[in-house]
């Protein structure tokens, strides 16, 4: 090391020092929350008659566009911008309101875990992960909403309405203040209609008594009726929790039932990218190689960029269809889309194999010393090294 | 050979618990979310990181509170465009560079339009260090002032803060080509300013630390 580097580490390390007796940082917070304070205070002040060609410009624009125009909403006290298929999470303490822009509010309880799944100009769908939330709709001429609760689908026109979820148990309370809902699933067979003052609490759980009285079909809807309609349609299924539950206990067959039973299509049509991944490693795991890749391939489409679902698809394609030019180009686009990823060693890797199998030595070559480039202790830097030499 | 996915990211760790902020991720989510306690949560976990790659890059800069106030601002005006949660630390270390960056280039406009001889030196050091270790780490960041932000910074985040050159380049945004192109200039640039600095010359040729006898 040069005495150069000796000095400015020694410079550096005067600075820690310095930082440990004198740091700025105490004040960061508050000033901090008092910009963006002033800022949510502050309003355009524009002239007057701006401010009235504007308001006429968009009088215009409503009446021509509005039809059209999708729905926004907003989040939370600072009313943030929404997005589509971004976790909303109610922290212990407080409530998270969504506010949209054509005046309904779905207000998710403390501890709470939601997310917009899709919103256009008729209204949005709303999954509800986890918790309780108080609902309003605005009712509206081709109005459209839905919210989905598990294996419950609420189709809504203009109502307010409560629902609490618990995914443990995967039960659904439901409380309907005002308006007309229509709740399908997969165990409710042609759904319920509930009007104003009806409650439901429902389960598509098996039951784990082995006799339970089945509630009779087409029976009318009774207050807070504990409706479990599963126990008959599934009754030779074994009592088992939720898919994502059966998965973190590492019995992938079984969390891959449970997901079939929940319905496997649903949730790819709703499962955010992280719920996807897991999906498709419960799938793969269990020895159905297809539905990973249909998992896998949903989270990609969804965020094509993030997490490992080009890895994992390569995955598939290497281990259990051996169908190596597939899997060389899944890791390939692994890398081309994470080239810092946390699992850049092992695709690479896993790309000089897939190239090597496929009888592209030229390729498998090229790839092995970038391999050893980067990890010279790698894993794979035996076969980096035979294929080099 | 084969590395199951399971071992590699262990399924169902993403579901443990309710969220709290406690990985950067659930932080990133709760900012964009517009929640006040992530907010406060990345200040409190990431204050003092932005503050010390800045006294790395600018040193004890009289601007220092404003400095970082402002890649925190900067960071929640720009949460959307954060693509990968995971890496919320190296992205704040971007946003910290460009925000010192800034600083270093306004200082030079200042400097050339209005004539003023540098920037006035930080003082800040001699208030929390023995005057002769603040008096180089002035000497130092008057030398890394003088010359081109760009280099400034490449310089410093390399052998002050002696991150790897694809650290530097994540960084500074660009590749790691221009990082070495820029570091050559930089550090022909710095021998050539610091030997005009007789005090911090002698410093360097010591070759141990300054404050020893």
């Amino acid at each position: 090391m040069s005495r150069r580097d000796d000095f400015l580490r020694e410079m550096a390390l005067a600075e820690d020092e310095g930082l440990l007796r004198g740091s700025v940082v105490g004040t960061t917070k508050i000033r901090l929350q008092q910009t963006l304070a002033r800022r949510a205070r502050r309003r355009p002040t524009w002239p007057l008659v701006l401010s009235v060609a504007s308001a006429a410009a968009a009088v215009v624009v409503v009446v021509v566009v509005a039809r059209r125009a999708p729905l926004t909403f907003a989040v939370g006290d600072a009313h943030v911008r929404g997005e589509v298929d971004a976790p909303i999470v109610a922290t212990e303490e407080r409530p998270v309101d969504l506010a949209f822009s054509d005046g309904s509010l779905f207000a998710l309880a403390p501890r709470g875990r939601a997310r917009v799944t899709s919103i256009d100009s008729r209204g949005a769908a709303i999954l509800v992960e986890r918790g309780r939330a108080d609902v309003s709709v605005v009712p509206r001429k081709n109005g459209s909403w839905r919210v989905d609760v598990g294996p419950f689908e609420i189709h809504v026109k203009g109502t307010r309405f409560s629902i609490d979820w618990d995914p443990e148990a995967e039960r659904l309370d439901f409380h309907l203040h005002k308006g007309a809902v229509v709740i399908t699933a997969p165990c409710l067979e042609g759904g319920r209609s509930l009007v104003a003052g009806e409650s439901f609490e429902a389960s598509c759980r098996p039951l784990a008594l082995p006799s339970p009285p089945p509630a009779a079909p087409g029976a009318p809807f009774a207050a807070r009726a504990d409706v479990r309609p599963i126990a008959r349609a599934h009754a030779e299924a074994p009592l088992t929790s939720s898919w994502r539950q059966l998965a973190a206990d590492q019995d992938y067959a079984g969390a891959l039932e449970a997901a079939r039973r929940f319905g496997f299509e649903r949730e790819l049509r709703l499962g955010g990218p992280s719920d996807l991944l897991v999906l498709g490693d419960v799938a793969r795991l269990a020895g159905d190689p297809e539905r990973a890749v249909e998992a896998y391939e949903a989270a990609h489409r969804k965020h094509p960029a993030e997490d490992r679902s080009a890895f994992a698809i390569g995955l598939v394609e290497f281990d259990h269809w051996h169908r190596y030019r597939r899997a060389a180009d899944w890791f390939a686009a692994y890398l081309g889309e994470q080239p810092d990823g946390p699992l850049v060693d092992e695709a690479r890797g896993r790309l000089m194999e897939a190239w090597q199998r496929a009888g592209e030595q030229a390729k498998a070559r090229a790839v092995a010393e970038a391999y050893l480039t980067r990890s010279p202790n790698g894993q794979y830097a035996d076969l980096a090294r035979g294929l080099t030499q | 050979m084969k590395t199951g996915l399971a071992e590699v990211v262990p399924i169902g760790a993403r579901r443990a618990g309710p969220p709290r902020f406690t990985d950067d991720e659930s932080l990133v989510y709760g900012i964009r979310a517009g929640n006040q306690g992530a907010m406060d949560a990345l200040v409190d976990r990431y204050a003092s990181y932005v503050e010390r790659v800045l006294v790395r890059l600018l040193g004890f800069d009289s601007e220092l509170p404003d400095l970082v106030h402002d890649v925190f601002l900067t960071a929640l005006d720009s949460i959307k465009s954060l693509r990968q949660a995971a890496l919320l630390k190296e992205w704040l270390r971007s946003i910290t560079v460009f925000v010192a960056r800034g600083c270093l280039r306004r200082r030079r406009r200042r400097r050339w339009l209005i004539f003023r001889p540098e920037h006035e030196l930080p003082d800040l050091a001699s208030d929390v260090l023995p005057s002769d270790t603040a008096d180089a780490l002035g000497r130092l960041y008057k030398v890394l002032g003088r010359m081109p932000p760009d280099e400034c910074i490449v310089f410093a985040l390399r052998f002050v803060a002696e991150l790897e050159l694809a650290e530097v380049a994540v960084a500074c945004r660009v590749s790691r080509t221009t990082v070495k192109r820029r570091l050559k200039k930089a550090e022909a640039r710095f021998a050539a300013e610091a030997s005009k600095d007789p005090l911090l010359r002698e410093w360097m040729d010591r070759g141990t630390r300054w404050s020893e006898p």
